[in-house]
């Protein structure tokens, strides 16, 4: 990570702070000091709240990301190892699945089309496969049987179209799948059941059709992944003289998805609300197309702890049109997100980014706001292309204030005197600077105390 | 007299001011350079701490000692001349050169061990005025006593005073944590970088050296630095606690840090004592021509004790050679004349230790 990734990533969202156990070990300034008015905190309180605040933001990254003295893990770290012991506990064997699907599909529509009504497929070892078709509503019904007794069945429903199907002059085909199916742990016996759903929905529109995916999911023992709604737009030119499509596309519109895994769940709504057409880039691939706006809203829970993370993100992708390879994305990007910790307040973060500012065209800038208690975070910040140059500027809703100026990826060091490079105010009171301790950023108080920012 | 009063020190270690080897009315100069340390070889300790690696058990040292001199024998044995010194001591704990030799080279950690982090330096660098004067006692025609006093004016433009002590534990073969608190005086910062106004330092100190010779028995015994002090006007120090929250790892899994520092710098009078110095050695003249002796030096609590044969084969021309033990260092040294010099070293190839010393004399 570069010295400007990581402060960006300290200004931008405290939750990324790298955390420190250790506190400031300020020598105390004497309180006579700076003190103007009787309200006005002293240079050495105004030191202090300022101490405070990076221990704050340390103490709540801390619970976040990263290590603290005594090794504990934070949050996110803990979930993280917790995430990675439960898939490995949860796995999902798809390849079996996606063979024992197609399996029964295929005999499933082969019957269908010859008006079979039953067949029943010797398996090995007492074991069988017997399916049962009705023409008339397309309805297969499937059972693997262990010496004649039914382990595993379901139904499948398949639309009235084939490879003969003319693309042109259906309007409605619906499939449907529902049951338990066997995971074939070695040849001699069944294993473990998966259960799958599916429910698929084909309509015919003036240009193409609309593929509608519902109720999709596939479970194995304490794993589940599947799709309660997926939208897509088929859009494709029919050439009737020869009874074939002569060129066409396809544009995802939206995919809700769910998994569960051990104590974890997540849910997501994926959507694409607009697209656009870039040759250079796909050269002829699905007619060009590229999303160029898109969204997500999803969250991720313990069903365990409690703790949860959600968000919305809104992606804006700029020149996605015009974008060569190799080339900048240019991308405007919103984030809303919450971060529930078991016994711990309610984190809040708005993030944006954008490309393009009024003033320096040149210059990307992005806001955040960070809070959970009383306090609010904000910061403001504009960088150039390169993200090399700029300036980022974090105020507390206390008083609080880092302005921070970056010039060739390195932070300018301030001086306290002249009020000039990156300084901490307080109240408008020039109270440190940021200086850099051989490659550690460290905010120097004018007290001599010190301390370093990651 | 041969041992004694013409030749150079003959362990070839630290370096001392020792006027006893020039004569009334001569210029003098003399430079004399020591490096050694004890886990790895001189030129490792400066890279990467590759090749081999022999810790001591207890505490490890490491030390660098200079100095130059030229100056003038006036009558009645009084010396005027000037002097650069250059002094750096340092002591680590073994586990601390262990953990540093094991990281420096990604080698695996030892699961669950807790290493003691422990490092001591000290050092100056000064020039400066020296003042000696030797008195010459004969006490019956078979001895002599020979003592000899004097005082520099030191004034110093660099040093270190610094203490580190903290704990590492390792958690996996390639991933420990650390805490550990510095206090350090300076005008260069090692620990990390920083730009510090310039500190200058006025000081003193003292030398004495006694010369007794007993027929074919002689002895020597300097003490540098007897008390010495350099006052340094608003010298930089640092209160530093670091510990290890900010890591990161590479692409072998290694852990890296950016340690998380906090603390407190400021500026400080500051009285830097200068340790004290010895030299003892004891001659004997075995067979005609040929001498043994015997001795040690001494500083910062650490003894380097040494032996040496010598061969004069004619009148101002000597043939040496000594073994220093503590860092197994081997010197051979000439003297012809006016001009003597020795070359030190723990061995040829890669050595942990190496010196010399170069001086001459010219009467007027």
């Amino acid at each position: 990570m570069t010295k400007l990734t990581k402060l960006i990533v300290i200004g931008t969202s405290s939750l990324l702070l790298n955390a420190c156990g250790g506190g400031s070990a300020s020598t105390s300034i004497e309180n006579t000091t700076g003190t103007t008015s009787g309200t006005e905190l002293t240079v050495g309180a105004k030191i202090t709240k300022a101490e405070n605040i990076l221990q704050e933001l340390r103490t709540q990254a801390l619970s976040v990301i990263n290590y603290n003295d005594s090794g504990t893990a934070g949050y996110l770290d803990t979930e993280a190892l917790n995430i990675n012991t439960a898939l490995e506990d949860c796995s999902l064997n798809t390849e079996n699945t996606a063979e024992t699907l197609a399996t029964l599909i295929d005999n499933s529509g082969s019957m269908l089309d010859n008006n079979t009504s039953s067949t029943q497929d010797d398996l090995g070892d007492n074991k069988s496969l017997k399916i049962k078709c009705d023409t008339t509503t397309r309805t297969c019904t499937y059972s693997y049987t262990k010496e004649d007794v039914s382990m595993y069945s379901g139904t499948i429903v398949l639309p009235d179209i084939n490879d003969e199907t003319n693309p042109g002059n259906f309007t409605s085909v619906q499939g449907q799948f529902n049951g338990t199916i066997p995971v074939f742990n070695d040849d001699s016996t069944y294993g473990t059941a998966q259960m799958f759903d599916l429910d698929l929905t084909v309509t015919k529109t003036e240009a193409g059709a609309n593929i509608e995916v519902s109720n999709v999911s596939l479970a194995e023992n304490t794993a589940l992944v599947g799709i309660s709604a997926m939208s897509i737009t088929a859009v494709y030119d029919y050439d009737s003289t020869i009874d074939d499509i002569t060129s066409g596309y396809i544009k995802l519109n939206s995919v809700t998805f769910n998994g569960q895994c051990g104590n974890y769940s997540a849910i997501g709504t994926l959507k694409t609300t607009d697209y656009v057409e870039n040759e250079t880039l796909l050269q002829g691939e699905n007619k060009n197309l590229l999303p160029s706006k898109l969204s997500f809203n999803g969250s991720l829970t313990n069903t365990s702890t409690k703790g949860k993370i959600s968000g919305l993100v809104n992606i804006d992708w700029k020149n996605a049109a015009t974008m060569v390879e190799n080339g900048d994305p240019e991308v405007d990007i919103s984030v809303d997100g919450i971060l529930a910790m078991p016994e711990r307040p309610e984190m809040t973060l708005e993030l944006t980014y954008n490309n393009a500012v009024a003033t320096e065209a040149t210059y990307h800038n992005f806001t955040a706001s960070y809070s959970y208690d009383a306090l609010v975070i904000d910061t403001v910040g504009m960088l150039d292309k390169e993200g090399v140059n700029g300036h980022i500027t974090i105020t507390t809703n206390n008083g609080v204030e880092f302005k921070i100026i970056i010039s060739g990826e390195d932070i300018v060091e301030g001086n306290a005197e002249t009020g000039t490079g990156s300084i901490v105010t307080v109240d408008g009171t020039i109270i440190g600077t940021l200086e850099y301790r051989s490659e550690i950023v460290v905010v120097k108080y004018i007290d001599g105390s010190f301390e370093s920012i990651p | 007299m041969v041992l004694l009063g013409s030749t150079p020190l003959c362990a070839d270690v630290l370096s001392f001011f020792n006027p006893d080897y020039s004569q009334n009315k001569s210029y003098a100069t003399s430079f004399q350079t020591f490096i050694a340390n004890d886990p790895v070889s001189v030129e490792a300790l400066f890279n990467d701490w590759e090749g081999d690696f022999h810790p001591k058990d207890g505490t490890n040292l490491a030390l660098e000692s200079s100095r130059f001199d030229i100056g003038a024998v006036l009558k009645n044995n009084l010396y005027i001349g000037y002097t650069y010194r250059h002094d750096v001591f340092i002591s680590a704990s073994h586990d601390l050169t262990v953990l540093n030799k094991l990281i420096k080279n990604k080698l695996d950690l030892p699961i669950d061990k807790n290493f003691d982090l422990s490092l001591d330096i000290e050092g100056f660098e000064a020039q400066g005025i020296v003042l000696a004067k030797e008195f010459t006692f004969t006490l019956n025609e078979e001895s002599s006593l020979s003592v000899s006093l004097s005082t520099s004016f030191l004034y110093a433009s660099n040093m270190q005073d610094g203490t580190l002590s903290g704990v590492a534990s390792v958690s996996s073969k390639k991933d420990y944590d650390f805490y550990a608190t510095s206090k350090y005086f300076y005008t260069h910062n090692y620990l990390y970088d920083l730009s510090v106004d310039r500190s200058y330092g006025l000081g003193f100190t003292t030398h004495m050296t006694l010369a007794y010779q007993y027929n074919d028995f002689s002895m020597l015994f300097i003490a540098n630095d007897i008390f010495g002090r350099i006052y340094w006007d608003n010298l930089p120090y640092s209160y530093v606690e670091m510990s290890s929250a900010n890591k990161y790892y590479d692409k072998d899994g290694y852990v890296h840090y950016n340690p998380t520092i906090w603390g407190y710098e400021t500026q400080e009078n500051f009285v830097q004592e200068l340790p004290l110095k010895l030299h003892v050695q004891a001659s004997y003249i075995i067979v005609d021509k040929y001498a043994i002796s015997a001795g040690m030096q001494y500083m910062y609590e650490t003894s380097l004790p040494f032996a040496e044969l010598s061969y004069m084969p004619d009148d101002g021309e000597l043939y040496y050679m000594s073994y220093e033990s503590r860092f197994g260092s081997t010197t051979l040294g000439m003297q012809y004349h006016n001009i003597s010099v020795s070359l030190s070293a723990d061995k040829i190839i890669a050595p942990s230790s190496v010196g010399t010393q170069v001086s001459a004399f010219l009467n007027f």
